[in-house]
């Protein structure tokens, strides 16, 4: 039996637009295993949309339960549902979303600097680790874990261990999605493929619990598009992070483990992506279909020319 | 707030170096004229508070007058000479120093050698000079015999004795003064300014009372007395008791002599420096903070200026914020770094407004006015940097905290879509 990392119980939304209510979410009920790679499709107004806002705790649905990561989070406060986006959430939005003006480690450092809380815990893990192994190795008392790592949060307040433990992390990043040699570029000096990595990258450096991907594709040439997903795809293969893709784009679509159907706010059909069931397909399975030297390789010069193809601004989204 | 928000409201405000100069600008031509304003206060504050020292603070002042403030259908009895000469007798403890007495002074034709001038002259007694703290620049001063003897001497005040005598040595000159021939004995050091009891001693000619009172104004009260315009008193020391002590003395002597009743008030006043000090110190630290709050008003359009920039860009940056509350941001973090943006550019501008405002004030008190070459004084002095400080940086968040809570509530889905 596998956990389930998205659980939703009959989410509605109805928004009032003038004289008419549109029910947005119609009773959504869904189950999300960790490592599903998961396509949510349908038609502008199916309520896909709505879904993601609420899937990405972005907004709150009017009824039903949402269970993110074993964590009720139907009915939290703005900061609180801040807290879970941080710490559980990664976005990938079409239009790359990232800050102006800033370089691309400072953009994957964002979510750090807003978690500052979750951070110092896991620093404090990972120096913990450090001294354990250094200083007592072969010799490991439980009674002395509890003071060492008081003392491994000390000095990390005291050496700002922070920063620099967030660059490393970010670099981490960065250098998964194969942009080690654009960190310091900002999002102007970037293609975008490019960008659209950063964004990733910038999803995946607080370990969320899911990714949720709008439409990443969306304004990228073919070739670009296809790389991207290859990234994701061995991203969720390699790390077993569950991806969730928000896309009406069938060929994205049928990539993924499964295809959940939306149509009038409600979940119209689900059937089974190319990949298969997530339990029956093992870790790696599709991303040995990528060649993977064009994951970290720089990206080709002549995608920042088609970088954003006005034809598909015609596609429009809900 | 860490340093991480800090250097991210810095390169925000670095992005835009025109418009975040120009509102600097706002800021600092508001802070620099409240310092600037505030200077000069402080200054006239500073200059009267020490010319009232100079005149010492160890002396009390009697002038003949109703504490409230008389009426004109009050009429009281003039101090007189016989007044001060029945004070003598608070000198046997040593409590008192000394007794001075100033006759009314009056605005007398001088000539010298065929210049003519006005001069105020006025009676004292000897020791006139000791008490009110007065000192001699070159001669002598008046002897107790000089007064037994009505002689016909003066010493002249330091500006006088330059108008009078551009080119000689005015001691043992004759001057005439209305129809007095006066032998010049001594010359007093400049005093400055006005000493806020009358007129500079700068400007004066002094002779001995006595031969003011025969010579110059013959003026007898009804019971055959010499009115004179103040008696000064100088004390041993300048502390409470001394002073309370000695005006007690005071009043019992002048009471008893002018025969009012248990149940009237006196017909004097004594005033001590230190009250006119704290009185004038007061009045002029209210006039001081009238002008820093004229200057306040520019202050609050550099504030509205702030203001209006970080509207517009919270609305340029909607959808910045939008992608940070998609990674995290609580509606704090985007407060604070918006607030911070506010304070960083009131607090930076309040600091340069302090220095060009410290220029400015250091300007104007090069300039002469007036004919005699004056010059205003002015001070900065740290009450008036740390309020330009402190006010500065209200004013940013005052004028901040508006736009940031709206940067803080935009709903972040919206915020993500706006283009």
């Amino acid at each position: 039996m596998r956990e389930s990392v998205i659980e939703t119980t009959d989410l509605r939304k109805t928004y009032v637009m003038g004289d008419s209510e549109i029910h947005a979410l119609d009773g959504v009920s869904l189950h999300v295993e960790r490592g599903e790679l998961l396509a949510i499709t349908g038609p502008s107004g199916s309520g896909k949309s709505t879904l993601m806002n609420i899937l990405g705790c972005l907004d709150r649905p009017d009824a039903g339960d949402y269970l993110l990561d074993g964590e009720d989070v139907a009915t939290l406060d703005d900061n609180r549902l801040a807290e879970i986006r941080n710490r559980k959430i990664g976005f990938v939005f079409q239009s790359f979303n990232l800050l102006p003006r800033v370089s691309a480690l400072e953009q994957v450092e964002l979510p750090l600097l807003y978690g500052g809380g979750n951070k110092r815990s896991n620093s404090a893990q990972r120096s913990l680790q450090g001294t354990e192994s250094t200083l007592h190795a072969g010799n490991k008392t439980p009674e002395l874990s509890g003071a060492q790592q008081r003392v491994a949060v000390a000095r990390d307040l005291l050496l700002q261990r922070g920063g620099a433990e967030w660059r490393d992390r970010a670099r981490e990043a960065l250098v998964a999605v194969g942009l080690e040699d654009r960190m310091s570029h900002k999002p102007t000096e970037l293609s975008g493929g490019q960008q659209q990595r950063v964004a990733i990258a910038r999803a995946l450096v607080t370990d969320p619990a899911i990714i949720l991907a709008d439409e990443p594709t969306g304004n990228l040439d073919s070739r670009t598009s296809e790389e991207l997903m290859a990234l994701l795809l061995r991203l969720n293969a390699d790390r077993g992070i569950t991806v969730v893709f928000i896309t009406h784009e069938e060929e994205i679509a049928r990539r993924t483990n499964r295809i959940i159907r939306m149509r009038d706010g409600r979940v119209a059909a689900e059937e089974r992506g190319e990949m298969g069931d997530s339990t029956h397909s093992p870790a790696g399975a599709e991303a040995d279909r990528v060649p993977r030297g064009s994951l970290s390789r720089a990206e080709p010069t002549s995608d920042k020319r088609a970088a954003r193809p006005a034809s598909r601004l015609d596609e429009a989204k809900p | 707030m860490n340093f991480a928000t800090l250097k991210v409201a810095i390169s925000a405000l670095a992005a835009n170096k025109l418009r975040t100069s120009l509102t600097l600008l706002g800021m600092i031509i508001g802070v620099a004229s409240v310092t600037a304003l505030m200077s000069i206060g402080r200054g006239v504050e500073r200059q009267i508070t020490t010319e009232l020292q100079a005149a010492g603070t160890n002396v009390l002042f009697i002038f003949s007058g109703r504490p409230g403030g008389a009426s004109s259908d009050d009429p009281v009895k003039e101090l007189t000479y016989e007044d001060s000469l029945a004070l003598e007798e608070l000198t046997w403890d040593g409590t008192v120093v000394g007794v001075a007495a100033e006759s009314f002074g009056r605005s007398l034709s001088v000539v010298v050698q065929g210049r003519d001038s006005n001069v105020r002259v006025a009676g004292v007694t000897a020791n006139y000079l000791s008490v009110r703290n007065l000192a001699l620049a070159y001669g002598q001063s008046l002897s107790p015999s000089d007064i037994d003897t009505r002689a016909s001497v003066a010493v002249l005040g330091s500006k006088v004795a330059e108008d009078l005598f551009p080119d000689d040595d005015p001691i043992d000159q004759v001057i005439r003064a209305g129809n007095l021939r006066l032998r010049v004995i001594g010359v007093l050091e400049e005093q400055g300014g006005s000493s806020g009891f009358g007129d500079s001693s700068d400007n004066m000619i002094l002779v001995p009372i006595t031969t003011a009172q025969e010579r110059i104004s013959r003026w007898v009260t009804a019971r055959g007395e010499r009115p004179v315009s103040s008696i000064s008193i100088e004390l041993m020391d300048e502390q409470e008791e001394t002073i309370d002590a000695g005006a007690a003395g005071i009043r019992q002597i002048l009471r008893e002599r002018h025969e009012i009743p248990e149940e009237e008030d006196d017909d004097f006043i004594i005033m001590s420096p230190k009250d006119l000090i704290a009185a004038v110190g007061a009045a002029l630290g209210v006039f001081t903070l009238f002008l820093g709050a004229i200057a306040g008003i520019s202050l609050l359009v550099g504030g509205i200026g702030i203001m209006n920039i970080m509207l517009v860009s919270v609305t340029e940056r909607t959808r910045e914020i939008g992608i940070r509350k998609a990674v995290g941001a609580k509606r704090r973090d985007i407060l604070i770094q918006f607030l911070v943006e506010s304070v960083a550019v009131s607090v930076l501008g309040g600091l340069l407004g302090i220095l060009l405002g410290t220029l400015i004030s250091f300007g104007i008190s090069l300039i002469p006015f007036g004919g005699d070459g004056d010059r205003l004084q002015t001070a900065v002095t740290l009450d008036i940097v740390l309020l330009a400080v402190s006010v500065a940086a209200s004013v940013g968040i005052f004028f901040g905290i508006y736009p940031a809570n709206r940067a803080a509530r935009l709903d972040p889905i919206q915020a993500l879509r706006y283009e």
